[in-house]
Formats: C-alpha cells, sequence, structure tokens
C-alpha cells in the first residue's frame, strides 16, 4: 500500500528557514534586527519598520490554543473525521496555525496551554503540531 | 476627506440574470452573455453601447469575449477585481467611476459560473500546486495541518467571535432559518417553499465545527449581470434608476485572504468597519438610515460579524439582534430579502446586488416598505467592498 501524503507545502525564499529550521527539529520565528520585533508568517522585510535585515528566533515552543476547528468534510486522506486544528498563541506572542495531537475533546478549547512537538510526516514535510502540556 | 464625491453620480439602470440550478446544462460563457443581454434588455440599452466591462477574479469568462459575443463595438476600460467574492461590490465601484469621469458611457459588470456542475469552490485546495508563488507558499500556513477548505478558514475567526462573545451555533442557526424564510417566498432561489427550522439547522451535519452544513451557502450554477449608466442618463431611461450613493473597497489591520489570523483581534473583520465608514461618509447617512440590507452569508458567523462592523448593533451583540429577530421581514433590518447565498444561490454576491437593486425599485418578493437606501456587502474574510444603493441621488 502506498503512504498518503499531506498536502505539499509551498516554499520561497522567504518562507524557507522555517521549514529548514523544522527539520532541524526547531521552531523559528523571523526576528527583526532593526526594530527588535517578531513576525509570522514570515516576509521579505519586517512588517513594522520595513527593515531586510532579518533573522530568526527559536521559539519556547510553549503557548495556548486562542482558536480551533474540528475538520469533517471533506477530508482527504490521512486526515481523520474531527480532526483537531488550532490558532496557536506562543510565548513569543506570535500566532500559528497547527494540527493538535495527543488532546482529549474537552481539552480543544480557547486557552488551554500546549507544546510543540515536531512531527517529520514523510521525507518532504517536517510539521509542528502542539499537544496539551 | 476630498470634497470631490462619487455619490449620486452613476446609477444601476439594468439588471438580468440566469436560472440559478445545480446544473446549468450550458457553458459559463453562455450563461455570462446570457445574463448580460438580459440586463441591458431591462435597460433599454442597445449591447453596442457598452464600453466598459467589469468583473471580478475566479469568473472564467473573459471581458473581451463577453464584449466581443453581445456585440459591442469599442470596448474603453475593462478591469478584474481581485479577491473573488470579497471584490462583489467592487466592480459596481469600478464602473460608477468610469461613468462619473467620462470615461465610458455604459458599464456592465458580470458573474457567471459553473460552481456546482463544473468545479466546486468547497472541496478545497488539497491538490493545489505547491510552489513558490505567494500564493502557494502562503497555503503552506494551513494545507499540510488539514486546513483545507473556505468553510475551515471561517471557522477558525468563528471559533474566537464565538468564545469572546458568547454567541452559539444556535445564534448562528438563526442566520440560516432567517435566509430560508426570504427564499421560501422567492421563486428564483434554489430553496423556493423550502424554508427550515432551527432544528433542522442543529441536526445538519458537521462540515468544520463551529460550521454545520446549514451554515454553509450553496454551490451554484448561474450568472447575474448589471449594466451602469451616469446619472443624467439614468432619468431618461425605462427603469427607476437605482443611485450608487456609496461604493468602497477595504483592506486593513494585518490583511491576509481568508486567514486574517494574526491581527490583534481575531474576532474583527477590521476590513468591513473600513468599508462601512467611506459608504456612510460618502451618502452622508448612517446604519440608522437603512431599510434593507444584503450581508454577504458565505458563511453565517460572518453575518454575525458584519452587522457589528457596519454598525447595525454594538459590538458582540449581534446575537442578541438575532435571538429578537431583527433580521427577519418582520424585523427592524430585514436581511437578505432574496434568501441570501445560503437560500437564494451562490452567485458570488452578485445575485446580492440585484436584490439591492430590486428593493430600491419595489420588485423585491420580500418588499421592504419605503426603502430609500440599501447596504450590499462582500465577501469577508478577505480584502471586501460594500455599496448604499439609494432612491434619490
Amino acid at each position: 500500500m502506498t503512504e498518503v501524503l499531506r498536502p505539499r507545502i509551498g516554499v520561497n525564499k522567504d518562507t524557507q528557514f522555517f521549514w529548514d529550521g523544522l527539520k532541524q527539529g526547531k521552531l523559528l520565528i523571523q526576528h527583526c534586527k532593526s526594530c527588535d520585533r517578531l513576525q509570522h508568517p514570515p516576509g521579505p522585510c519586517c512588517k513594522h519598520c520595513q527593515s531586510f535585515e532579518l533573522d530568526a528566533v527559536e521559539s519556547s515552543g510553549r503557548g495556548v490554543i486562542d482558536s480551533y476547528v474540528r475538520m469533517h468534510h471533506p477530508l482527504p486522506p490521512p486526515f481523520k473525521k474531527g480532526h483537531p486544528i488550532g490558532l496557536i498563541k506562543l510565548e513569543e506572542g506570535t500566532r500559528l496555525v497547527a494540527e493538535l495531537i495527543n488532546i482529549q475533546p474537552a481539552q480543544i478549547a480557547v486557552g488551554t496551554a500546549v507544546k510543540v512537538v515536531i512531527t517529520p510526516c514523510d521525507k518532504d514535510v517536517t510539521l509542528a503540531f502542539f499537544e496539551p502540556v | 476627506m476630498s470634497k470631490r464625491t462619487l455619490s449620486g453620480q452613476a446609477a444601476i439602470v439594468g439588471i438580468g440574470s440566469t436560472e440559478f440550478s445545480k446544473q446549468s446544462g450550458r457553458s459559463e460563457m453562455h450563461l455570462a452573455v446570457e445574463s448580460v443581454l438580459a440586463a441591458l434588455a431591462d435597460a433599454g440599452i442597445d449591447p453596442t453601447e457598452v464600453d466598459g466591462i467589469s468583473t471580478y477574479t475566479m469568473d472564467n469568462n473573459p471581458e473581451m469575449e463577453v464584449h466581443r459575443l453581445i456585440g459591442g463595438k469599442s470596448l474603453k476600460m475593462f478591469s478584474r477585481i481581485h479577491y473573488g467574492g470579497g471584490a462583489a461590490c467592487a466592480p459596481l465601484m469600478q464602473a460608477a467611476m468610469a461613468v462619473a469621469t467620462g470615461v465610458c458611457e455604459c458599464v456592465v459588470v458580470y458573474r457567471a459560473m459553473n460552481e456546482r456542475s463544473e468545479y466546486r469552490f468547497g472541496t478545497g485546495v488539497a491538490d493545489r500546486p505547491a510552489n513558490a508563488s505567494y500564493e502557494a507558499s502562503n497555503f503552506g500556513w494551513y494545507s499540510p495541518h488539514g486546513l483545507l477548505t473556505p468553510a475551515s478558514w471561517v471557522a477558525m475567526a468563528a471559533t474566537a467571535y464565538m468564545n469572546k462573545y458568547g454567541a452559539t451555533s444556535e445564534d448562528l442557526g438563526r442566520i440560516s432559518v432567517g435566509a430560508r424564510a426570504m427564499a421560501a417566498n422567492n421563486p428564483n432561489a434554489w430553496f423556493y417553499q423550502k424554508p427550515i427550522t432551527l432544528e433542522d439547522h442543529q441536526n445538519s451535519r458537521w462540515i468544520c465545527e463551529p460550521l454545520r452544513l446549514l451554515d454553509c451557502c450553496q454551490e451554484s450554477d448561474g450568472a447575474v449581470a448589471c449594466v451602469i449608466v451616469a446619472a443624467e442618463r439614468a432619468n431618461e431611461l425605462q427603469q427607476k434608476p437605482v443611485y450608487i450613493r456609496g461604493a468602497a473597497q477595504g483592506a486593513c489591520d494585518d490583511q491576509q485572504a481568508m486567514n486574517s489570523y494574526y491581527r490583534d483581534d481575531v474576532a474583527r473583520l477590521s476590513e468591513c468597519e473600513l468599508v462601512a465608514q467611506q459608504l456612510y461618509a460618502q451618502a452622508g447617512i448612517g446604519p440608522k438610515d437603512i431599510q434593507t440590507a444584503v450581508i454577504y452569508d458565505h458563511f453565517t458567523p460572518y453575518v454575525l460579524t458584519q452587522l457589528e462592523e457596519y454598525g447595525f448593533c454594538p459590538r458582540g451583540e449581534a446575537k442578541d439582534f438575532v435571538r429578537g429577530g431583527e433580521h427577519l421581514l418582520s424585523g427592524s433590518l430585514p436581511v437578505n430579502t432574496h434568501g441570501g447565498q445560503l437560500g437564494e444561490a451562490y452567485i458570488h454576491g452578485l445575485n446580492g446586488v440585484a436584490e439591492g437593486v430590486r428593493q430600491v425599485r419595489g420588485q423585491s418578493c420580500n418588499q421592504v416598505d419605503n426603502v430609500e437606501h440599501v447596504l450590499v456587502t462582500a465577501g469577508t474574510g478577505v480584502p471586501t467592498s460594500g455599496l448604499i444603493l439609494g432612491a434619490q441621488n
């Protein structure tokens, strides 16, 4: 049986570092060297001060669920019915969308504390999932 | 703000549409031409006079081909506004600007699609190619995690809104029940004579929690077109002129397309407030001067948010507005009297513009008394647009 793969990730020169970071086991957030602020999703310049002098900081991986959904239809494999996806607010202040794992239905709620679980899904795709602390 | 204004300088003088179905049996171009010719006949304007065309993205019918097929002679302005349904009112703004400035004499706006029988928005973006373009890279933040469809993108914002203000699935259901009650009286609606109850809504299956099937608009085949001329000319034509008193677009507050999850308050549709401020300033009126509204209803939660952003109730209180039935035909602001996209058809919002025109003319199936001003909004979650249509200029 062939492995059912997740949707592929479009990557460009502004976002490459994020995906490379995950493959090295790091959840990275784009950081502006000029104004010291963070942004996600990353871009070619800082949305706050328009500087092109950007690098990245490693997130603690801790955050809370700011919002969530449970997906039912349509649900292409490998996703399963009731698939939970969260909008995570990281300790550092930025948000990102991520699959929720190892979580009980009652924990799928705004405010639940979560931590990152960096997960290789297949040879090309490594993702940042989150589970309850 | 500039003293120069677009308000009252242009009018919608013709509307046309095909039937709304799940299987039109003809090409999208056929639907486009049919609706445009119907709108011109409604206006009493010869197709050879059309010198401007505007539509919006996700329509597959090129402007030049529509113009060629209707027998147009000279096309002097053609535009296509981005962000799909969010642009539903924007081509009317383009048309008004074109006739107000003398660039064009007669502009046609259309949206034609076989969005049920030939392709479906609801199936999502799982199969989109992953490349380095902005859009494909942007899907990379969502698709690999399974957030793949318009319903899921809206659901993520809806959870935040409902959690913040205590709105419930039943409140979303009240929007749906209201739309279906309107559609039940509209012979052109797909759900003509098919009202639903709140219980039906609550029993409908989950699509993406917190959205149920009956929180999601239809997928439809069909087309709608409008004809716009300058106000002076409108007075000489056969239909009662429907003046464009306000026309605006909006994008702001860390705007993303369907995923504005990074703004300070994820429960907001700040871009709607930006459109509202422009519309009311242009028209010189406020929300209390609107007798009926067409509120874009691809998904029910954003109807609640829009009621707040457009000033019909305080922030967080749209749930109370719909619990009180204020959005029904008997309420203080009848909403989506054609049945909306939940009840009539999903023609990407242009069918809502046509209903706004009918309300000002006095031709709606659910006619509101003494209509002076109608608000029409466009797709939300994306950069958006809106109109205020008026009986007087």
